[in-house]
């Protein structure tokens, strides 16, 4: 069955073929997930809720002149910033908490950072930094710089202005230079 | 001011490392993914109708049933305060008098139940004891197929104004003085043993009806 006739069938509330799509496109999806949650388990709630919502408009698929990779790409990332947004307390208390915690300590914008010292970092090391950012720099780090969101688009899925989505890309690379070094320290 | 920070990693070094991360499927994925699934099945705008209508339909149901046990309820009630009113009934003509002072001033403020209650009393009065007093009124020897019936009614409170009271002892008695029948037969004494008068206009008069032949 070709995956034409998968999609076909998912429309129709086919378990089996819902199934199908699933498995085969597990690791795409789990990454997506993985790279917008804090861990593991948030990761697996988002992958229900994004796959449950993208089976809940397969219609709109065959209007789009995407591929399906594309556009379930797009669907995944447009309902896991959802999923992060529902969690409010999550998205917005944390993310000023630690802002005000680095701001004395740090000059943000007058760091400049070593490229050399992360040829080491592998995947898993990447993930987890990039995990342990606060929500909404995580978000904003994911789209601009993994999944090549230009600010515009970044702004409108995050609803915030433009400026505000550079400047939370700045920042989110601020922190994940933070985490990676504190990471490498705790294994040294 | 311009800013000098650089990215830890290009986007492309990024990209390339997480991709190198892999994830196999387990089935406890896919039954997590159903149990979630139906609660985001619900959420859909697709399945809204559904929802409105099982909104609509519910409540519906359940006023549609309150309804029907209201009136259920009601007509038993009905039911039960006909028999009560019987059984006060039956108490009030056995007895004679009414069961209560407090009873009276409802009863004088009411007067349709009155009405409705001398209409239950027919039947189940029949049953009740009279009180065995027996008037006998001498007669005469020579007539002897001459009875008499004497009605005599039970004395009543002043200010009983009940319309029913007791039912008054008949008896029919011959001329050698022994009860031929003892009935007892309920009405309503402001009716039935009311006196006929008739007005004095219809009475004829005898003087008036003398026919005067003028003299010649």
């Amino acid at each position: 069955m070709s995956e034409a006739e998968i999609i076909m069938q998912c429309q129709r509330s086919n378990k089996d073929a819902q199934r199908i799509l699933f498995e085969m496109h597990f690791d795409r999806f789990m990454l997506i997930s993985m790279r917008y949650a804090k861990d593991k388990n948030q990761a697996k709630d988002i992958l229900n809720f994004a796959y449950g919502r993208m089976l809940n408009q397969l219609i709109d698929f065959q209007k789009s002149e995407k591929s399906f990779e594309d556009w379930s790409r797009d669907q995944f990332i447009e309902h896991s910033i959802a999923f992060l947004k529902s969690k409010k307390n999550e998205y917005y208390v944390t993310t000023t908490v630690r802002v005000t915690e680095t701001k004395p300590n740090n000059d943000l914008f007058n760091t400049l950072l070593d490229e050399d010292n992360y040829d080491d970092v592998d995947g898993p090391e990447l993930l987890k930094a990039i995990q342990h950012l606060p929500p909404s720099f995580r978000a904003t780090y994911n789209m601009c710089m993994i999944d090549g969101f230009d600010y515009k688009k970044a702004s409108n899925y995050l609803e915030v202005s433009e400026d505000t989505a550079r400047f939370n890309l700045e920042k989110a690379n601020y922190h994940l230079h933070q985490n990676i070094q504190q990471f490498q320290k705790g294994y040294k | 001011m311009s800013t000098k920070t650089t990215y830890v990693l290009s986007k492309e070094e990024i990209v390339s490392r997480l991709e190198s991360l892999h994830f196999s499927f387990e089935e406890h994925h896919w039954e997590s993914f159903q149990q979630s699934f139906q609660e985001v099945k619900v959420q859909h705008p697709a399945n809204a109708s559904k929802i409105s209508a099982k909104l609509i339909a519910i409540p519906a149901f359940v006023v549609l049933a309150g309804v029907i046990i209201y009136f259920s309820i009601n007509t038993l009630k009905s039911q039960n305060n006909t028999s009560d009113d019987t059984k006060v009934n039956i108490e009030t003509a056995s007895t004679g008098t009414m069961p209560s002072e407090e009873l009276k001033p409802e009863v004088a403020k009411n007067e349709a139940i009155p009405e409705k209650k001398t209409e239950t009393i027919a039947a189940p009065v029949v049953k009740a004891p009279a009180p065995k007093t027996i008037t006998t009124v001498p007669v005469q020897p020579n007539n002897v197929a001459k009875t008499a019936v004497v009605n005599q009614v039970p004395e009543t409170p002043a200010n009983n104004t009940a319309k029913v009271i007791a039912a008054p002892q008949t008896s029919t008695v011959t001329a050698s003085g022994a009860p031929v029948q003892n009935q007892v037969k309920p009405y309503r004494v402001f009716r039935k043993t009311a006196a006929k008068t008739v007005p004095a206009e219809l009475v004829p008069n005898p003087e008036e009806d003398e026919v005067v032949i003028p003299e010649n």
